[in-house]
């Protein structure tokens, strides 16, 4: 383990940014959800994508939607988070973004990669993609069966193969969301994806949240959390390009050792989202609930609601829990991840205190 | 998967402090895992006949390039830690007192003679062994540090800039620095010349205790940026990423001519 007093300096600090933050915030991060469908159906959705009915914006009121923001805001310092569904399964994915190209914005998105042949790779490189992240949740049989999709697997690797070959991207991810099932498959997915020209690689945890909650049989044990950070951390360790997500405050043990940055959940400080009928959000992965709506973009504008609403994410949760305000992790953790705060016993659906620290 | 320059920073910050990748459990105290560790190692470098005095008795430097303790050998300390973005590059060495480090590389000491070892520092920062250090040797030293690859064994040797021991994103750091003028001569940075150390042996146990290190700037956890999702960064930090300590510099320029300008208005 690094320094421990380093890393509570550090800490230290980052709390001082965070109250900064919530004074002064700075947008970085804009997610676009462009759909709620999706040609797959991921036990773990946090968003209840599938073949559904999904409400979605036009190529021209996205177009409207971002000259504003840049008109009000500029483009600079500020990536767009293109997001679903599968964003991919709009016919006019290229119209919209090819706009937000036009105007100078740099985006990224995250997809199942399912549909990337050779035309869309270039397609998305002629509309200026940066990076993506394609999500790979285990070994074939067991992406399949978690994606209840069959094929996925290969059709999601073939994706990655068409983005590899046009090097043009300037980061290209694999996301793997595991599971008390798949946690067993880490060493063979490392070697699958060490051979492969990838950027990085993120593991996360399946979030209790969404469909997830339904599945609670593949929710990480205590012991499947320890082995997951010292996976990643060992991988770190040996200079491999490996990473934990943004969710959770770690605690002294494997804060900025699992991941190249101390924990600060930055809904609403550096991130805010659009859902796909336009509503103004802080990060799309919090409990849709009504009193996160901040605005709609097809009658509000975005930087006054950024300006002046959202003070409903611009404060720490842990003072809404007895436990947590009396924890010695409280300055640290505000209450750990907007996203994974349970809203009706007003408590962490995932606190990692005795669990890794 | 690439390699790049922050994942070989990430592993080089670890280094400093020491870790390697081992189980989880053998950090556990009284583990039957714990990985057994060497006592005090000497390395002796034949090749080149660059150390064929020790038997001369003639004076030496000796460098210790690794920190590692085992029960016995309590309190060696040294810890540094590299920033993995932000500018300007720096690393911060510190030098606490911390309980029992329970993993890592066996501490080596290297001896090196000190005639030598001057010459040696004249030519430090000459990667490329072509008698002149400009850029091409800090390209040279990162494909160094990322790759392993020496044009010689010599090349090797004057690529430890700060004589730790060690090739690494400390060393880069120093070669950058002197590329932009920042410092005139790697002398001051040697790690030999700042440490103080001590060491006592007996028939049981050996204390090993480092009280000097570099000082340099300190780390701001804030200039890290935060991933939400894809390994994004906004443009800026692409830039510093590309550009390394060329940004501040260019960035001092733009703000100059910001402000000439504002004057003549």
């Amino acid at each position: 383990m690094l320094d421990v007093n380093m890393k509570r300096t550090h800490l230290e600090q980052m709390n001082d940014y965070r109250r900064l933050l919530m004074k002064k915030p700075e947008l970085r991060n804009l997610f676009l959800e462009l759909t709620l469908r999706c040609n797959e159906r991921c036990l773990h959705c946090g968003s209840q994508c599938g073949d559904v009915s999904s409400e979605e914006l036009s190529v021209e009121q996205y177009r409207q939607f971002l000259a504003q923001l840049k008109e009000d805001m500029s483009t600079e310092g500020k990536m767009l988070d293109i997001t679903g569904g599968e964003p991919l399964l709009r016919k006019d994915f290229f119209d919209i973004l090819g706009a937000a190209h036009e105007l100078g914005f740099e985006w990224g998105m995250t997809s199942n990669g399912t549909l990337i042949d050779e035309y869309v790779a270039k397609e998305l490189k002629r509309t200026g993609m940066k990076t993506i992240s394609i999500s790979i949740d285990g070994l074939e049989a067991t992406h399949d069966e978690f994606r209840r999709t069959p094929g996925g697997y290969k059709k999601a690797m073939e994706g990655i193969e068409n983005l590899i070959r046009l090097d043009c991207f300037e980061h290209i991810q694999v996301t793997s969301v595991i599971t008390h099932k798949s946690i067993t498959e880490l060493d063979e997915l490392y070697k699958i994806f060490n051979e492969m020209d990838i950027d990085s690689w993120r593991v996360v945890n399946m979030e209790p949240m969404g469909r997830a909650k339904t599945h609670p049989e593949l929710l990480l044990t205590d012991d499947d959390y320890r082995t997951l950070m010292e996976f990643i951390r060992n991988k770190r360790i040996a200079g491999e390009p490996v990473s934990y997500g943004c969710s959770h405050y770690l605690g002294m043990e494997y804060e900025r050792e699992v991941r190249d940055w101390y924990f600060l959940c930055t809904a609403g400080l550096y991130t805010a989202s659009i859902s796909a009928n336009g509503d103004i959000t802080a990060c799309l992965d919090i409990e849709r609930r009504p009193e996160f709506v901040q605005g709609n973009i097809l009658r509000d504008r975005f930087s006054e609601v950024w300006e002046n609403k959202f003070s409903v994410f611009r404060r720490d949760l842990s003072d809404d829990n007895p436990t947590c305000a009396k924890c010695d992790q409280k300055e640290f953790c505000h209450g750990d991840s907007y996203h994974s705060w349970d809203f009706d016993s007003h408590k962490p659906q995932l606190c990692f205190k005795d669990i890794l620290f | 998967m690439k390699k790049s320059i922050f994942t070989v920073m990430t592993a080089a910050m670890f280094a400093a402090a020491n870790l390697s990748a081992v189980p989880a459990d053998a950090a556990d105290n009284g583990g039957s895992s714990r990985p057994k560790v060497d006592p005090v190692e000497t390395v002796t470098i034949s090749d080149q006949n660059w150390n064929n005095k020790e038997e001369k008795g003639e004076q030496k430097v000796t460098t210790t390039t690794a920190a590692i303790t085992t029960q016995e050998l309590t309190r060696l300390t040294t810890t540094s830690i590299v920033t993995l973005y932000g500018p300007p590059w720096m690393f911060t060495t510190t030098t606490t007192t911390m309980p029992v480090l329970l993993y890592g590389p066996p501490l080596t000491t290297t001896t090196i003679d000190k005639e030598l070892n001057e010459s040696l520092m004249k030519l430090k920062g000459d990667v490329n062994d072509d008698q002149i250090i400009d850029t091409f040797d800090a390209i040279a030293l990162r494909r160094a540090i990322l790759f392993d690859e020496y044009k010689s064994e010599r090349a090797k040797l004057l690529s430890d800039i700060n004589s730790d021991g060690k090739i690494d994103v400390t060393d880069l750091v120093l070669l950058h620095r002197f590329l932009l003028g920042a410092i005139k001569d790697f002398k001051e940075y040697n790690s030999s010349g700042l440490s103080n150390k001590t060491t006592t042996k007996d028939k049981n146990k050996s204390t090993t205790t480092t009280t000097a290190a570099v000082v340099t700037t300190s780390y701001d956890p804030r200039s890290d940026i935060v991933v939400t999702l894809y390994g994004i960064k906004p443009s800026i930090d692409k830039i510093k990423e590309i550009t390394g300590n060329a940004f501040d510099n260019i960035k001092e320029m733009a703000e100059a001519v910001e402000e000439e300008q504002q004057e003549d208005k």
